[in-house]
């Protein structure tokens, strides 16, 4: 597109010194256009910023996935420069961290804690990403302190027993899930994780009304405890 | 236990779901406070939603994980591919800019010379008379016959005007222009050479310095000077280019 217009250009008869200026403005034109186009969201004012990130909240509401993985691939490499240089941290702790203060920005939109962004969305997510490294770094240091597990005070030890007291595990839990028919996932998925209400439910799964959804969540999850039931009760076989 | 029995599991989201009326939640909590094992099993249930949370983001946990995994692989080829696409598009800008920055000045380089070559009045010297001797003889001689440094020598020892004129006229033959020009300047302004020397004096500077010639020339067609109808004329022309 450059090189063409700039042959159009060069056939306009223009005194030298005319075109001369106005192909150096042409010039300065293309530079600011050849950086934009280089980010991946083409925030060219701030009233666009906003539509954007206006959209990427109702995608999310709608249950959409996909605007966090973009918003994930854009902001990676700086919030991990960010957490190199202020906290020192590996890529490693700081991509946990980031990953989990992305899915916390989703759950927050999901669940209706976050309607609007007062500041940038990159402000809001290395905000949250923060807390969440400081939060790892500093399990980290306990656990690689304290060899013993009777030595560790705190939280890590409240967790332990916790964890102990559980009828079910997290990972029996997720196998019992697994075993669920896909629909059964889908649905506890959209209740549970999406948060979405019945009348949602049914628009999204095709059944006939609210009630039919509630029926099949039900249903699900006494699918979901039988299964849990029978593998916690193998363990004692 | 704590184990969930399986029919309990409406009565608990009839509960969880605030479905329940006046007397069934009453019921409800009145069982809560003497059956342990129930209370338990509530306690169990309400455990297990939390968790049924916990597994569906760990699942889009790993999702993200698999992304960061494909953004590390193929993300860095495109952000070379990138990267390279801008480096090649930012070099290519700048040798067009600088090209254009040192090839139009040929081009108009060309154009004007052109201009200063016509309108470069040709002078043919002194007359050379065979019945008298003048200082200049040799040195006119050599110029009619377009031995320019012979000429440039022959008029080096003198220091009038009219040996300013012609060694400079001399110096422009040879290409010279600014030994043209600094025996140009050296001319009087009374002297009978000075409106022609002025005149030149522009056109040399148009080859050298384009702005400075114009700004010259814009100021003998401004001026009374036998010139200045010639000097807007190449004003015309260069404005016509």
């Amino acid at each position: 597109m450059f090189f063409l217009s700039f042959s159009l250009f060069l056939t306009v008869k223009y005194d030298s010194r005319k075109k001369y200026s106005l192909f150096l403005k042409y010039i300065g034109l293309y530079f600011k256009v050849l950086l934009l186009i280089e980010e991946d969201f083409t925030f060219l004012c701030s009233e666009l910023k906003k539509k954007e990130e206006h959209k990427i909240l109702s995608q999310i509401r709608k249950g959409d996935e996909s605007p966090i993985f973009e918003i994930y691939k854009i902001f990676r490499d700086e919030f991990l420069m960010y957490a190199k240089t202020n906290y020192n941290s590996t890529s490693e702790q700081s991509k946990d961290a980031f990953q989990e203060a992305v899915i916390d920005f989703h759950q927050n939109v999901i669940s209706g804690k976050l309607t609007e962004l007062s500041s940038s969305l990159k402000t809001y997510l290395f905000q949250i990403g923060k807390h969440k490294l400081l939060n790892i770094l500093q399990k980290e240091r306990r656990i690689t302190y304290h060899d013993s597990i009777h030595l560790i005070k705190g939280e890590k030890a409240t967790d332990f027993m916790k964890e102990e007291n559980r009828i079910y595990t997290q990972e029996q839990i997720n196998n019992a899930i697994n075993k669920l028919p896909e629909d059964c996932q889908e649905v506890l998925k959209l209740y549970y994780f999406k948060e979405f209400d019945m009348n949602s439910i049914a628009r999204d799964m095709n059944y006939k009304n609210a009630n039919t959804a509630k029926s099949k969540k039900s249903v699900c999850m006494k699918r979901l405890v039988a299964e849990l039931n029978k593998i916690t009760s193998m363990i004692f076989l | 236990m704590g184990y969930i029995a399986e029919e309990n599991i409406d009565v608990f989201e009839r509960f969880l779901s605030g479905e329940m009326n006046k007397e069934e939640l009453a019921s409800f909590e009145a069982r809560i406070a003497y059956d342990s094992d129930f209370k338990q099993q509530l306690e169990t249930y309400r455990s297990l939603e939390k968790d049924l949370k916990n597994h569906f983001r760990e699942e889009l946990k790993k999702k993200l994980i698999k992304v960061d995994r494909n953004y590390d692989e193929s993300g860095s080829n495109n952000r070379d591919w990138k990267m390279r696409n801008t480096l090649v598009s930012l070099s290519l800008v700048a040798v067009i800019i600088i090209g254009l920055l040192i090839v139009p000045s040929f081009f108009d380089s060309n154009g004007t010379e052109k201009i200063v070559q016509k309108n470069w009045a040709y002078d043919e010297g002194l007359p050379v008379l065979m019945s008298r001797k003048s200082t200049y003889d040799d040195a006119m001689n050599n110029f009619k016959q377009g031995r320019w440094e012979k000429t440039i020598n022959s008029l080096d020892s003198l220091t009038t005007d009219t040996a300013y004129f012609y060694k400079a006229l001399s110096y422009y033959n040879l290409s010279e222009h600014k030994n043209a020009l600094s025996n140009f300047e050296k001319i009087n302004s009374s002297s009978e050479y000075f409106a022609d020397a002025q005149f030149r004096t522009a056109l040399l500077y148009l080859i050298i310095d384009k702005s400075k010639g114009i700004k010259l020339l814009k100021e003998i067609a401004n001026s009374k000077s036998s010139e200045a109808e010639k000097a807007k004329m190449v004003i015309e022309e260069i404005n016509a280019e």
